[in-house]
């Protein structure tokens, strides 16, 4: 993994693991503020629970007190002396009481509205209602009133439903117990809700006076107690009876409406306790004390519960939670905004010592870190550089040292190969080599030397080279060696000869040079000796034939002479006895006109006479015209081996234009144009040079298209030294299979047809030998033919 | 594995573990965000018509809409009704029966027109009743004492204290100041004539003989009423708070010596503090006892938040929608509904004192108290 990967998952695992941790603590406080909330919720309850137990209590403490002041005694005792006076109480409290019953709701009867205005009825009402409701806007007591030891009403705050209580319950209870407690329930007769509290009154001495009974209104005491829990806005007090039926509660209600068919009240077990809840989809702490009441008062195990709206009471830990998690949050994003920058700052730090080090590997050891800073990285640039300064400087040294290991090594194996090389060539060369000593000592031989020399290699390096060296030869061959050891040649070149050990000579070219030490002083000759003995022999075999075939050529030369100019008298003979016959054949055919000559005779003389012995004369005559030609052209052949030219530059214009003057018979004859250009000059024998192009301009006349106007054209070029003329002509051309052929002697394009006896050309061709020159054609057949001849040149150029 | 032009590792080919971690990281981010940032469900408000006197002759009624905002925002501002706010809709009647009918029925043709409406001023409830009881609507009356209201039907509520309550407090001080000849001096309207009637009556129960005398609506001389009951032995005073302020000034001027004794209305600061109202007698409500914390409470809260004194009226207002609230909680927010919930009546502690709703009537009591003006405070008396 990359270091910025771990870095980068180094910071997201621990960001995780913080916000899971602060995840944990969010819950686990929740948690703990619930429970410490819950405690304190409990406590609340608890307290308001008590307080409600107190209040309800001192209520009652507060009537029992009052109650048993001196003067209500002494009422109550008045009442009961009264009482006691009348002849039957039990009648007169049954009379009353149908009085009292049969009043109506709206109208007290005058016993009623006596006794809610006697002296004891004003000042409990004002001592125990109107002074609370003054001083504290409500009053706990909606109504009292007050029976005699016989359980007649003697003072009332408002009506009550019967006159005498003597049969009720409670009454009795009181009477016996002291005490009377009812439940909270609601009591028509004040159209009041609260709790009904009956007290014996006594007097001093213990005995039974009479009954005080107050209904305690719990509502504003609850609601006095419930300030105490202000502490929420959301708070809810609901105050149960044992068995769920509201008794009070915060928003509206219906008294005793039942509230067991709730799940709440499931929840409230045991004395106290709390726990969470819904309600209505609200989270909502629910804490909760049943009352315990206090001395004489029971506390009937109402059931008081507070809810608070968990919203609110948490509102600190979510302004807490709400904080942390946006910090969280920032921290987080912050967290991975750091950490890609650190990774970045990190990976580019590492990414630079990376490609510096890659760059560095690769050799290129003048590259240094540029890491600004004292951190690590920097300093690890520092010492990388300083690293790469020391490293540059070994791999320098190493460097030189590869390098001269590379060129001696490269050295070695030039000079293994060089010496392979040269040992193969020395070895296996076609020629012989060998190493001489400045004194001549064969230092080293190869195989085709000794082959040369016919010497052992082990005999031979005994030898100098001056040993086998053929005495005639051996001067110039030490010449040279001297002149090469004294410096004044580098090189050279002697065909020698050797003595070979079977004491035969054998011819060699010797090539020469000197290698010299580091001080320039002779080191050694190398010595290159090519085996020449056959090219020798085949030289002084090439001498001879030449020889040979120059003096057959001369014989044959003397031969064409001697034969031509010894058959020209008998030809002339026969040309002049030819004409004398056919002289004597005219003259005997006259003869024979003039004679009586049988017919039979006639007839067969006449035709031979007069056709046939004519003919042969005729065949005789062009026979002898033809050998004469023929002979004139082998003499003039035979002149020219015979004869030296004398060269001389010529002017070619003015040499052709003698000629085409010449000619010009013919050329008009023939209705031939011809065209000379202006040309250079030649190095030639004017006669020669005559005799070869009055040849070619016959050439091209005979060999003119009969079908067009012939047209010939002699130009030249100059061509470095050498003279080029070019004789072109329109005519019938020459095959291909013939332009080899016909500068051979007697070779005739058309025998029959042209004529001359085939030693034209074989004539230039002579010439050109003799001139150092050289001719070829050009032709294509049915269009003409180029005659090139090159000759060498002269000093003037073209004539302007 | 891919690298900028500097070398620098590009994140877009993060590792799958990398990849995993950051997107576990954001799902907890995410989770944690969900779960502690403040959200939850969104439910429709409950809105509230509320038609009140803030200009005309009910202008002095302002302090109700005061009251009614500052219990809406301490509802809403501890989660509201099961976490649905309470929008009030406040809409001025101007005084005005006719204006009010208007702003009745544009609420009415709303997309979402209100829960329940509340209003102010016998005169303007009268108005509004027959319409809530053809919407089927519940109409609350706040500061509305007329007796006919509370007979309009099955939608309307009073929420205040009536003429039956008026009496009886009144009846209560004539008691104790064993008054025996007493002069009426009233309002001649609905609310005005019920009380007359049903005081005399009662005072008539005890022995005593009465004079009563009304006034019209937009009286500016009590003169030849005052003229009237001058000789009596205590003279009461019912009717809106300028009229009271009116009688008890010309009562003065005029030298009356006897027991004044006023309507609920005389609570009101406007009276209270008048030099002419020391030693007048007023039934008032229990938010005038400065003995009684929860009341403190708010009267507190009330004088920071509006600068100004509280008022009875406003504690009506107050106590309605904190009622309001209350009942409405736990319960189907409808017009039926709470209707149904009104019609089983409840019992209400609120800063004006126990509010009582039998099941079956349409009178909120609000309980009145026996008090006396004394030097521009309000004392309880025994």
């Amino acid at each position: 993994m990359r270091t910025s990967r771990k870095i980068m998952a180094g910071f997201l695992v621990t960001l995780t693991l913080t916000a899971a941790l602060a995840f944990y603590a969010d819950f686990a406080s929740r948690r703990s503020l619930e429970e410490a909330i819950g405690q304190e919720s409990l406590i609340l309850a608890q307290e308001t629970m008590k307080r409600i137990d107190l209040a309800i209590h001192d209520k009652i403490m507060y009537v029992w007190n009052y109650a048993e002041q001196a003067w209500i005694l002494t009422f109550i005792a008045k009442s009961n002396q009264s009482f006691a006076a009348l002849d039957s109480a039990e009648d007169f409290m049954n009379r009353m009481e149908r009085e009292w019953i049969a009043a109506p709701p709206d109208t007290p009867s005058p016993l009623m509205g006596e006794l809610q205005d006697n002296e004891l009825s004003r000042r409990l009402r004002q001592h125990l209602i109107n002074f609370f409701v003054a001083n504290y806007g409500y009053s706990s007591f909606p109504n009292l009133f007050v029976t005699n030891r016989y359980g007649a009403v003697i003072a009332a705050t408002g009506r009550t439903s019967h006159y005498r209580q003597d049969k009720e319950s409670w009454w009795q209870t009181a009477r016996q117990q002291g005490i009377s407690l009812e439940d909270i329930a609601y009591h028509a007769p004040s159209d009041s809700y609260g709790i009904a509290v009956a007290l014996r009154l006594d007097d001093s001495d213990g005995n039974f006076l009479g009954v005080v009974r107050a209904i305690v209104n719990v509502g504003p005491i609850v609601k006095t107690a419930e300030i105490a829990t202000g502490r929420y806005q959301s708070a809810r007090i609901r105050l149960l009876t044992r068995d769920g039926k509201i008794i009070y509660r915060t928003r509206p209600y219906r008294f005793l409406q039942d509230f067991s068919y709730t799940d709440l009240l499931s929840r409230l077990q045991g004395e106290k306790g709390f726990f969470i809840g819904n309600e209505q989809n609200v989270q909502r702490f629910y804490s909760y004390a049943r009352s315990t009441g206090k001395d004489h008062y029971p506390g009937f195990g109402w059931i008081l519960l507070v809810s608070t709206d968990a919203d609110e009471v948490l509102a600190s830990a979510e302004v807490l939670r709400t904080r942390i998690t946006v910090v969280s949050i920032l921290l987080i994003m912050a967290g991975m905004v750091f950490a890609l920058v650190l990774s970045r700052t990190i990976n580019r730090s590492l990414a630079a010592l990376t490609a510096g080090a890659a760059r560095i590997g690769k050799g290129e050891f003048d590259f240094r870190m540029e890491l600004a800073g004292n951190d690590e990285f920097g300093q690890l640039a520092g010492t990388f550089n300083s690293m790469v300064s020391n490293l540059q400087e070994v791999t320098a040294s190493r460097d030189d040292l590869n390098a001269e290991i590379a060129e001696r090594n490269k050295a070695e194996k030039a000079l293994r190969e060089s010496e392979n090389r040269f040992r193969a060539t020395f070895e296996q060369a076609a020629v012989g080599i060998a190493l001489v000593s400045p004194r001549g000592d064969w230092l080293r031989v190869n195989r085709k030397l000794c082959d040369i020399v016919g010497y052992p290699e082990d005999k031979l390096l005994q030898l100098t080279f001056q040993d086998i060296t053929h005495a005639d030869d051996l001067d110039t061959d030490l010449e040279f060696h001297r002149q090469m050891l004294a410096g004044e040649i580098s090189t050279y070149s002697l065909e020698k000869r050797y003595i070979r050990l079977d004491g035969a000579p054998v011819w060699a070219n010797l090539t020469v040079s000197l290698v010299r030490d580091e001080d320039g002083a002779p080191a050694y000759f190398v010595t290159v000796i090519e085996d020449i003995e056959e090219r020798k022999n085949t030289e002084q075999e090439r001498d001879r034939l030449s020889m040979e075939l120059a003096r057959k050529n001369h014989e044959l030369e003397q031969i064409i002479y001697v034969t031509s100019h010894d058959l020209r008298s008998p030809l002339v003979n026969v040309q002049g006895f030819s004409k004398e016959l056919s002289t004597d054949v005219k003259r005997l055919l006259s003869l024979w006109q003039n004679r009586n000559i049988p017919e039979e005779i006639r007839q067969q003389a006449e035709p031979l006479l007069n056709e046939d012995i004519p003919e042969s004369l005729q065949f005789i005559e062009k026979g002898v015209a033809k050998m004469d030609s023929l002979l004139s052209g082998l003499l003039r052949l035979s002149r020219l081996g015979r004869a030296s030219p004398t060269l001389e530059e010529c002017d070619m214009n003015l040499l052709l234009d003698d000629i085409v003057a010449t000619m010009d018979f013919q050329l008009k004859q023939a209705g031939t144009e011809i065209r000379v250009d202006a040309l250079p000059t030649c190095l030639g024998d004017r006669d020669q040079l005559n005799q070869l192009f009055s040849n070619l301009l016959d050439n091209a006349m005979k060999y003119l298209d009969p079908g067009r106007p012939g047209r010939i054209r002699i130009s030249g070029v100059q061509d470095n030294d050498r003279s080029v003329y070019c004789v072109a002509d329109n005519g019938v051309g020459i095959a291909r299979e013939h332009q080899d052929k016909i500068f051979e002697i007697f070779h005739r394009l058309n025998p029959t047809g042209s004529e001359g006896e085939g030693l034209g050309l074989a004539i230039v061709n002579r010439i050109l030998d003799h001139l150092d020159g050289k001719i070829w054609v050009e032709s294509e057949e049915g269009k003409g033919s180029k005659f090139y001849v090159s000759l060498p040149g002269g000093t003037g150029g073209n004539r302007a | 594995m891919r690298y900028d032009k500097n070398g620098i590792f590009l994140h877009s080919s993060c590792s799958a573990l990398l990849k995993t971690l950051f997107f576990l990281a954001l799902m907890l981010v995410g989770t944690i965000s969900c779960r502690w940032l403040p959200g939850g469900e969104k439910k429709q408000p409950v809105r509230i018509g509320a038609i009140l006197s803030l200009s005309g002759t009910g202008s002095h009624l302002v302090d109700v809409r005061d009251a009614m905002v500052m219990a809406a925002e301490e509802v809403n501002a501890q989660g509201g009704i099961d976490n649905r706010k309470i929008e009030l809709i406040v809409e001025d009647s101007k005084s005005s029966p006719v204006e009010a009918e208007k702003i009745f029925l544009r609420l009415e043709e709303q997309e979402k027109p209100p829960l329940l409406y509340v209003s102010t001023l016998s005169s303007v409830g009268m108005a509004l009743a027959p319409l809530a009881a053809r919407h089927q609507v519940v109409l609350m009356g706040l500061v509305t004492s007329a007796p006919q209201f509370a007979e309009q039907g099955k939608w309307v509520f009073r929420d205040y204290t009536n003429s039956q309550e008026e009496t009886r407090v009144a009846q209560r001080i004539l008691d104790t100041l064993k008054v025996r000849q007493l002069g009426i001096v009233h309002l001649d309207d609905p609310y005005g004539n019920s009380v007359a009637k049903l005081l005399g009556q009662s005072f008539a129960a005890t022995g005593g003989s009465v004079t009563a005398v009304a006034f019209a609506y937009d009286v500016t001389d009590l003169t030849p009423q005052i003229e009237t009951v001058r000789t009596m032995q205590a003279v009461y005073v019912v009717g809106l708070v300028g009229h009271i302020r009116l009688a008890i000034r010309q009562l003065r001027q005029a030298g009356y010596t006897g027991h004044l004794i006023a309507a609920s209305g005389a609570a009101n600061p406007q009276i209270t503090e008048m030099a002419e109202a020391e030693g007048v007698f007023v039934g008032i409500p229990l938010v005038y006892n400065e003995d009684f914390l929860f009341a403190r409470q708010f009267k507190n809260n009330y004088q920071a938040r509006f600068g100004k004194p509280f008022s009875h009226q406003a504690a009506n207002g107050y106590d309605c929608v904190r009622m309001i609230a209350g009942l409405l909680e736990g319960n189907e927010v409808s017009r039926q509904n709470l209707q149904f919930l009104l019609s089983h009546g409840f019992l209400y502690s609120g800063v004006q004192g126990d509010y009582e709703l039998k099941a079956g009537s349409q009178e909120i009591m609000m309980p009145l108290y026996p008090a006396r003006i004394d030097h521009g405070r309000l004392r309880l008396s025994q």
